[in-house]
């Protein structure tokens, strides 16, 4: 016989038991539900943690461990061969590994983000390049350590120091603009203008000019074809002497001239943004090569090093041997490097007419002309340094924390030298990794970065297949700060960056299968990580300039100079309220073109904005002012009936500061 | 003093050493690799006399044995026999399956059978009409080269695509042509042989993506000869058998026929160099095929010991001797990725977009006068008008146009008909297919501008689903 109180024990233990499996089973179709709207996906493998915690920074063992990488991005050798020195890009240190026992021997603390080295003539002092710290770290190599730091523009670059030794040239990647540095005074001595982020410098061997590469194209909005520029300056005279411009290339990043000082390389990569992103097969996205450069005519030939049906993603640096016999090509999208025999390439620029140069950009079967092997490397081939004898390439292989040694005679890899502090592999740095890999796009075509170089954007309008051919032409947007400032896309159709690059992300780019939950999930922590550099436009301790001051107080105005009030909606401040500037809702402000579907767009955040030119959805806009003084005649973005032109350089001052 | 003997601990009792070890032994069959995990070579052989040395294409085979890669001095095991015809096997990206044509007896349709790479669970996944050449997709389909009786022309084929299962069977190819021989490129798209059913057509090989989409040359035989056989891949190399008349095989050698060559050509860049394999040369990659072009095996490995044994193995039932037609290697490889599909089943059309006409291998157009080209015509296989879309300055010109059927276009100036293609493209639903030109180099990417056919405007000319009962034009190229 139960006695009553058992009965009631057990009718509330049923009770709790059925009311929890209610709730739990509520709890399960909300999650699922959850993970349908913000992912696009059913959810199988994804889970709570999996989003919430490691896609937000990594597992709780990459937390505790906080695992540390080097990243060598840039290299250089010493005269004598025996030391090699790497800007690791991550450790904020100057590498310096013995190149008789490929070994890694000293690190040498510097500035914030390192990218290049270059030596003193006398092998006394390497120039460290430090993007992070607008800076250029001088290095005594005798007592190890960084002695001083000379000025330089905003996020420095590629070094090169001038034939008598007395001027280093400071690549300002972020500033469009080169410094040359006094090395006697330690003094910027002259601030010259370059193209767009300029990225990398080589001298001819007669010291006599300098070439840089910049690694974006010009601002241009359809139809307008990119177009960038190799700046030629005089040493001398300190001033620029020439501007190479390359029609439907951008990404000029890495440059080297021919011993010979006849010709140089310069990597590049051919978008083909104007066409309907339709597919990938035959070049279709991009194609990537190198701009031929002849240097007494100052004319430059395009030519892929793609295959009809194999691709080699972001050639980023370029190499000569001493005797200007071969130059090797790295592809850090690849994971390769080319080699190539320089006597063919130029018979074949010998052999051509003129109109085939015009167009052999765009023939992939050319490379097999002038290619002489394809060398597999680990992740993320970066910087390469040619010993002096000409023996041996060095491969910086930035995400796999190595330096890969090339025997030029049998062009394989014969060494390495492994400069890891860490074995452990993150969920960021996974991530990381497969935002620099082409391997998930189809034929290897292109990285992630290929269309977001340094994280951020290309500068370049797209037409993606989905909403029909030449429809909906959207300005690509950068990926710093992402995670703050969802939806995403510019109709704002994707709730979360799983979506974003889940599904149709493979559908309708890379034509290939989408990445595994696990590869996605480390997509996602690392796009998660990714912060706007420092504003340069705005001062240390946060004070505006007089111009600043009065473009603030225009941006958060809620009445026309008159008195008139300014409706709610036509304030900057409703659509872009601090911290990042958007109130990621959709908007209309009249920049609607002919082949949108809708005038409502994402409103953009607007944080360091002055580096994403162009403007507006579609990138109408070339520069900020363009955004008011051509695209708002009915004061549908914001009320600028009112404004005279000093403040509107005001207003835009100000926005600079974001 | 008094020793006493330790008692000797009960650890288990009987019953439960029998259900420990009962255990142990489930668990080794369930952990312990199967046959099926082994790699083996699977070879289908067929009687002496007849075939070209070539794996058999649509059949000859008789019976399929197994080698084990491991052991190849074992004697061979019969996994089939009895069947009437036996195309060459296929396995599977994990290697533990083979896919394959057979004719269970004789005057019986060519179906597709699969089984694990053990020889088990065969099975036919479809039964009906004749196919042959069946391979496995990188999404576990299978794909294969289909008869149809229907069609009035016994000679045409057309490639299909079906589930595992051998459920949803569905056309990836269309046109009146003889589509065969499906081999998956490293890239994931599928190669194939196309060859014209009128006249004496040498053939060419062409790339589509697994669902249809993206039709492509991938490579024609060189200097008149045409493709008597192939292609197959393995890893990097795409081989074929071209046929030149008059010409030497350059290899000799008792299993290649006079006048045929084996060509292998990088998939990568397939106009590249060719390579002729030569007599005893060995050609194996780790993938399904391989091939000693002539006069046997190189001496040593496993494959050579493989040969000695096969020459000398009696299949029970077949009193003369048999040879290798066809062969598999049955292992793991690397799987291409997926390619992910833009086709909707819910559509009718899609669209055609060509950047510009005059970019072209064709002399007629390339060197046509820039804006003489007005019109762009699709016509149906049947030779009736469809649909027509101006030619832009630039030679662009947007069209949309009925999918899942063989479409000829023509170009037409002031005067009359320019040119026509006769090659029988097709679109598949909600296909957006781009073209650079008419006829372009394989070896060409597009100039990147914006074409006038779509800045002008965004909506492509239509054709019609019907044909108009226009008759075709007359003349052209």
């Amino acid at each position: 016989m139960i006695s009553r109180r058992k009965k009631n024990w057990i009718g509330i233990l049923a009770a709790s038991a059925l009311a929890l499996a209610a709730s739990g089973l509520a709890a399960h179709r909300f999650a699922a539900e959850h993970v349908r709207y913000y992912t696009g996906i059913e959810p199988e493998s994804l889970n709570c943690v999996s989003c919430h915690y490691v896609g937000h920074g990594g597992t709780l063992a990459d937390r505790l461990a906080r695992p540390r990488y080097r990243s060598p991005l840039n290299l250089a050798v010493s005269a004598d061969g025996r030391r090699l020195f790497a800007a690791a890009s991550q450790g904020d240190a100057l590498l310096v590994v013995d190149l008789e026992n490929l070994r890694l021997l000293s690190e040498i603390p510097v500035g914030s983000r390192p990218n290049s080295v270059a030596l003193s003539a006398d092998g006394r002092r390497a120039y460290v390049s430090c993007e992070g710290a607008d800076s250029v770290s001088v290095v005594d190599l005798e007592s190890g350590s960084a002695v001083a730091a000379l000025p330089a523009g905003s996020a420095p670059a590629g070094l090169a120091i001038s034939r008598d030794g007395s001027t280093l040239f400071i690549a300002n990647w972020f500033g469009n603009d080169l410094s040359a540095v006094d090395l006697r005074r330690g003094e910027e001595a002259r601030r010259l203008p370059a193209g767009s982020n300029p990225y990398d410098l080589a001298l001819t061997p007669d010291g006599q000019h300098l070439l840089v590469t910049n690694q974006l194209s010009f601002t241009s909005s359809r139809p307008s074809p990119p177009v960038s520029e190799v700046t030629v300056m005089d040493v001398e005279k300190r001033e620029v002497a020439g501007r190479i411009q390359l029609q439907n290339a951008h990404l000029l990043e890495g440059v080297a001239v021919a011993p010979e000082g006849d010709l140089a390389l310069i990597t590049l990569v051919r978008p083909k943004n104007l066409l309907p992103a339709t597919q990938v097969a035959r070049g279709w996205m991009m194609t990537n090569g190198l701009g031929v450069v002849d240097l007494k005519t100052r004319q430059a030939v395009q030519l892929l090093l793609d295959e009809p049906n194999a691709f080699y993603a972001d050639p980023c640096d370029v190499a000569f041997t001493p005797d200007g016999r071969l130059a090797f090509v790295s592809h850090s999208g690849a994971d390769a490097v080319t080699v190539i025999e320089v006597a063919r390439l130029r018979e074949l620029l010998e052999s051509m007419t003129a109109e085939e140069r015009r167009t052999a950009g765009n023939h992939l079967g050319l490379s097999r002309r002038f290619v002489k092997a394809r060398i597999p490397t680990g992740a993320n081939p970066k910087g390469l340094a040619v010993s002096p004898d000409g023996k041996r390439v060095y491969v910086a292989e930035r995400l796999a924390d190595r330096i890969a040694v090339i025997d030029v005679e049998r062009l394989q890899i014969s060494g390495s030298i492994d400069v890891t502090a860490t074995r452990r592999e993150t969920v960021l740095r996974r991530g990381e990794k497969l935002f620099n890999s082409a391997a998930r796009t189809f034929q290897g075509q292109f990285s992630c970065r290929s269309c977001h170089p340094n994280n951020h954007v290309d500068r370049l309008q797209y037409d993606f297949e989905p909403d029909g051919l030449g429809r909906n032409i959207v300005d690509n947007r950068t990926l710093l700060e992402i995670d703050r400032t969802g939806p995403f896309k510019w109709n704002g159709k994707n709730t979360s960056m799983y979506m974003q690059c889940g599904m149709r992300f493979a559908k309708f780019l890379t034509r290939v299968e989408p990445f595994s939950f696990d590869d996605l999930n480390a997509m996602v922590a690392f796009l998660r990580s990714l912060r706007n550099p420092p504003n340069s436009h705005r001062a240390k301790d946060g004070t505006l300039t007089p111009a600043q001051a009065r473009g603030k107080a225009l941006y958060e105005r809620a009445a026309m100079k008159d008195g008139t009030p300014i409706p709610p909606k036509s304030r900057c401040l409703t659509c872009h309220p601090p911290p990042f500037f958007t109130n990621r809702q959709k908007a209309d402000v009249g920049s609607i073109s002919p082949a949108d579907s809708s005038g409502e767009f994402d409103t953009p955040q607007l944080r360091n904005i002055y580096q994403s030119a162009p403007y507006l959805h579609d990138g109408k806009a070339a520069t900020l002012e363009e955004i008011w003084t051509r695209f708002n005649p009915d004061d549908t973005h914001g009320v600028t009936v009112d404004f005279s032109k000093s403040d509107l350089n005001d207003l835009i001052e100000y926005l600079k500061t974001l | 003093m008094i020793k006493t003997i330790p008692k000797i601990p009960k650890i288990l009792s009987p019953w439960k050493a029998v259900l420990a070890l009962a255990m142990a032994l489930a668990a080794l069959a369930i952990f312990l690799p199967g046959r099926e995990s082994r790699p083996a070579l699977l070879v289908v052989l067929a009687p002496a006399g007849g075939g070209d040395g070539f794996p058999s294409e649509d059949g000859g085979g008789a019976a399929m044995v197994r080698l084990e890669l491991e052991q190849p001095e074992t004697r061979p095991e019969v996994l089939i026999q009895g069947f009437a015809a036996l195309g060459p096997p296929r396995s599977s990206y994990d290697g533990r399956r083979a896919v394959f044509s057979g004719r269970r007896s004789a005057g019986g349709p060519m179906e597709i059978w699969e089984m694990s790479a053990a020889g088990s669970s065969l099975r036919p996944l479809i039964s009906g009409g004749d196919r042959f050449d069946p391979c496995y997709l990188p999404d576990g389909r299978i794909v294969y080269s289909r008869s149809d009786p229907k069609s009035g022309s016994p000679a045409r084929r057309t490639l299909h695509a079906c589930l595992p299962d051998g459920a949803a069977e569905s056309p990836i190819t269309f046109g009146s042509a003889r589509d065969r021989s499906p081999a998956v490129l490293p890239d994931g798209r599928i190669l194939f042989r196309r060859h014209a059913l009128a006249g004496q057509d040498p053939g060419r090989l062409l790339v589509v993506n697994p669902d249809g989409t993206g039709l492509l040359l991938f490579c024609e035989p060189a200097g008149g000869a045409s493709i008597a056989a192939g292609p197959w891949t393995a890893g990097d190399a795409v081989l074929f058998a071209e046929e030149a008349a008059g010409a030497e095989w350059q290899g000799g050698g008792e299993l290649m026929p006079p006048g045929r060559r084996l060509v292998s050509v990088s998939a990568r860049e397939p106009l590249g160099a060719r390579r002729i394999i030569a007599a005893g040369e060995l050609v194996l990659e780790s993938s399904e095929a391989w091939f000693s072009s002539a006069g046997g095996l190189p001496p040593g490995g496993w494959l050579a010991k493989a040969e000695s044994i096969l020459s000398s193995t009696a299949i029970p039932g077949y009193e003369e001797p048999l040879r290798p037609t066809g062969f598999a290697v049955a292992a793991p490889r690397t799987r291409p990725l997926k390619l992910t599909s833009v086709v909707d089943p819910s559509k009718s059309t899609g669209t055609l977009l060509c950047l510009d006409v005059h970019a072209s291998r064709l002399a007629a157009l390339a060197e046509e006068k820039r804006g003489r080209i007005r019109t762009a015509r699709v016509l149906s296989a049947g030779g009736l008008l469809l649909g027509e879309a101006p030619v832009e300055p630039d030679g662009s010109f947007f069209i949309e146009v009925p999918a899942d059927q063989p479409l000829h276009l023509e170009l037409h100036g002031p005067d009359g008909l320019l040119a026509r293609d006769e090659s029988g493209l097709w679109v598949r639903p909600n296909e957006n297919r781009c073209c650079i030109g008419c006829h372009e180099g394989p070896e060409l990417s597009p100039e990147n501008r914006v074409p006038l056919a779509l800045e002008r405007s965004a909506a492509p000319a239509v054709a019609r689903s019907k044909e108009s009962g226009i008759p075709r034009s007359k003349g052209g190229s």
